[in-house]
């Protein structure tokens, strides 16, 4: 890797330019890891200005373009919120779920015009539209004959909903959201005739004498069909995923998943999620588990077949450099792709092969495999 | 100066020995059933090293460990594998299986001392390790496979089975039919001595949801049979609660039915020295009193008992202010009233404990004691366990047993 540091003297100097927040880490850890390899600090184009300004886009002078989490800032929200058909001003509180489906229509707008634009990216805009379709994103798996758990897509009624578990008897599923980030507004429901139990990071509150979620750093369980009843009649009306919910495996610590930062084709960076909740992200509380355990539990060449599958997951996906995927493993340890995240290289920290995530992604922006 | 320690829990399964002669010891430690690793140690003198030994061996007793039975071979106990067919008593300490709250997430990697594998009939079945049958989410091949391993030579000198979930995708399902299988398969399992039904994570389902049956019928079929540990208390029965050698019992609930209560109040079990009952609290379907505890208390059930855990429980401070008189503190050892909702009004009672009996453990991890009450408990000439997840807030207004939903 030492003959491939920013910037070579051999190659092209490309000049990279960042999409994003700007006061977001994601941005400054990443100009910093360019900035650490030798390079020039790569500017940062912010969301607010290319959504507040036609030209900005035009203005835009690079080579490359590497496109980052529009996600923690209500401005943007709001003016994405706005560009998708929603309000104006959307009014939500801090941490509060709504307009997922107007979001997500105006981060598509967006992403559609950075792809007019015509600069490459590291990540096409198409493939992070995909991505951040949980429906498409799992049609498009299945294509490629990636292991996913069955799924759904999910009444928009929580009577519908309530119709079809009863036929069903009991059963197990997570609803993630088709239009959501992380896991807001994903819920793991379990049911049999008798109760039911829903487990989701969020909070249920009245807000003007209507029920509201908010996302929380804790996660809550819910067992009266009332609070089930008003939690979905919230989510499920802009679009749900039902999916599987299966078990995950159990390390000392709680139940795991992994996720897996998959760069130009290559399973890199991995860290172990672990939780006592349905729900692994690490924002949640969670921590990183022991990678040793795991080893010793399942083997090397079951965690290789997680990384195999983590590759094909991302292979799905052939005009974007990396992406992070999450692999869960069941009880038999076989792997499965629960999501794959455009932006889930934040992964302070973490080494492989002695560099960091965006220090390993920074090393290819210019390069010459870059996608338009 | 000799003296062997072992070590067991739902984890790990390890043994630590030390042995001194003049200014020198040789500490020798490991998993259960290998040989170990090796210290030796010398010293200034004799006294030294003496001093030095007492110090580790109270630091290991501090950790849970115990002494091994003085018959047991110093780093291979009994674990059913070699072909002699006696019965190998198994040892009290690998009667528990969740020390601490946070054991309650995973699935048991150790089970009466034995490592714990899931039984995959696509691969040779061991003799040397404990079976673990459960279903997958897609498929449900737990009799199948239960079936099939009873035909293997390794059932007829297996001692220990564990029965995870049972219930596929159904959590309806109850474990009566895995029961009837196993005593179908009776003829097949002629030493089993210890049955876990139940080792079901909540990401697997809830111990509150999990669908048990009548046990009883395994009490009647394996008469070798010296541990039974079931975890869910939905439909859960012993409906002849009898057996002549049965040493140990644990019914993990998130809240027991009184009638379960009331079998055991009334069983025939002579030689039980280990009985741990998760009470749990009546959201999740206890309807017990504490009176309802009073035929345990009073001394009359079970002359050997050693080990009385009452775990748990949303009425741990009552539990505690009747257990301070009960008869049975001339013969326990191990008071736990761990995982419930302990208060320091409990705690004083707790204080009241007879001093000079048997007891020598009073086991109250997951509690809402004040520091106060725990240095109080700590000075008690007992060992004492008042530890607390990190996570929990003694003064919240709210208070939970470890296990609910």
């Amino acid at each position: 890797m030492n003959g491939d540091l920013w910037p070579s003297a051999n190659r092209s100097n490309r000049r990279l330019a960042l999409i994003g927040n700007p006061e977001n880490r994601r941005i400054r850890d990443f100009q910093a890891a360019v900035v650490a390899l030798g390079g020039p600090r790569p500017p940062c184009l912010a969301y607010t200005e290319l959504l507040s300004d036609d030209s900005a886009l035009a203005r835009l002078d690079a080579d490359v373009l590497r496109l980052d989490s529009p996600g923690e800032n209500a401005a943007v929200a709001d003016a994405l919120i706005a560009l998708g058909g929603g309000p104006a001003r959307s009014n939500l509180d801090l941490g509060e779920i709504g307009f997922l489906r107007e979001y997500h229509r105006g981060f598509c707008v967006v992403l559609d015009r950075i792809a007019q634009r015509g600069i490459p990216c590291l990540n096409a805009p198409a493939d992070i539209a995909i991505m951040f379709d949980k429906w498409a994103g799992h049609q498009r798996f299945l294509q490629h004959g990636v292991a996913r758990p069955p799924a759904e897509l999910a009444p928009a009624t929580a009577g519908t909903l309530r119709a079809q578990m009863r036929a069903q008897g009991s059963g197990r599923v997570f609803l993630k959201p088709l239009h959501g980030s992380s896991a807001s507004g994903v819920c793991a429901l379990r049911w049999t005739p008798h109760r039911q139990q829903l487990i989701a990071p969020l909070r249920l509150q009245s807000k003007h004498g209507e029920p509201a979620l908010i996302n929380s750093l804790s996660v809550s369980t819910y067992t009266a069909w009332a609070d089930i009843e008003l939690i979905l009649g919230l989510l499920l009306p802009p679009g749900m995923i039902r999916e599987q919910w299966i078990p995950k495996l159990t390390l000392p610590g709680g139940a795991i998943d992994l996720r897996v930062l998959v760069i130009a084709g290559e399973a890199r960076h991995w860290v172990i999620r672990q939780s006592r909740h349905p729900m692994t992200n690490l924002h949640l509380g969670n921590q990183r588990g022991d990678a040793a355990a795991l080893r010793e539990l399942i083997g090397q060449p079951k965690l290789e077949a997680a990384f195999r599958l983590a590759e094909q997951a991302a292979a799905c996906f052939p005009d974007s450099l990396y992406a992070g995927v999450d692999i869960l493993l069941d009880a038999q340890q076989r792997p499965w792709v629960g999501e794959i995240n455009a932006f889930g290289d934040l992964l302070p920290r973490l080494l492989h092969r002695g560099e960091t995530a965006y220090a390993a992604i920074a090393q290819y922006c210019h390069a010459a495999r870059c996608a338009v | 100066m000799k003296r062997n320690l072992i070590y067991m829990d739902a984890k790990s399964s390890k043994f630590w020995n030390i042995e001194q002669s003049g200014n020198t010891f040789t500490v020798t430690y490991g998993r259960t059933g290998t040989d170990g690793q090796s210290q030796i140690k010398s010293f200034a003198d004799e006294a030294v090293a003496t001093k030095e030994a007492a110090k580790l061996i109270k630091e290991k007793l501090g950790k849970g460990y115990v002494n091994a039975a003085p018959s047991a071979p110093a780093s291979a106990p009994a674990n059913g594998a070699a072909g002699d067919a006696t019965d190998e008593p198994i040892p009290l300490v690998a009667f528990s299986s969740i020390n601490r709250r946070e054991d309650i997430g995973e699935n048991i990697g150790t089970f009466v001392g034995q490592r714990v594998v899931d039984y995959d009939a696509d691969k040779p079945v061991k003799a040397d390790v404990c079976y673990r049958f459960r279903s997958d989410w897609e498929t449900n091949e737990v009799i199948p496979n239960l079936e099939a391993y009873f035909e293997t030579d390794a059932a007829l000198t297996a001692t220990a089975l564990v029965l995870g979930a049972w219930h596929g995708d159904d959590s309806e399902k109850t474990s009566a039919e895995v029961v009837a299988t196993l005593v179908k398969g009776r003829d097949r399992l002629p030493r089993l001595a210890a049955i876990f039904m139940g080792d079901i994570t909540s990401e697997e389902n809830e111990m509150s949801w999990i669908k048990q049956s009548d046990l009883s019928p395994l009490l009647a079929a394996f008469p070798r049979l010296q541990l039974l540990r079931a975890r869910g208390g939905d439909g859960l029965a012993l409906t002849v609660p009898q057996h002549a050698h049965l040493r140990a019992l644990a019914l993990e609930t998130g809240g027991m039915d009184v009638s379960v209560l009331r079998s055991v109040c009334t069983s025939d079990f002579p030689n039980l020295e280990y009985l741990e009952l998760w009470l749990g609290t009546d959201q999740y379907g206890a309807n017990y009193s504490v009176a309802d505890l009073q035929p345990i208390l009073s001394g009359r059930l079970f002359p050997k008992l050693k080990y009385l855990g009452l775990r748990n429980c949303q009425l741990a401070d009552e539990v505690a202010a009747v257990v301070v008189n009960s008869p049975l503190l001339q013969r326990l050892e191990t008071l736990d009233l761990s995982l419930g909702v302990l208060t320091d009004e409990g705690a004083r009672a707790l204080l009241l404990l007879p001093l000079n009996t048997t007891l020598k453990k009073l086991n109250l991890h997951y509690n809402y004691l004040s520091a106060d009450l725990v240095r109080q408990l700590k000075a008690l000439p007992l060992v004492v366990d008042a530890s607390k997840p990190s996570d929990m807030d003694v003064n919240d207004e709210w208070r939970f047993v470890a296990v609910g939903e």
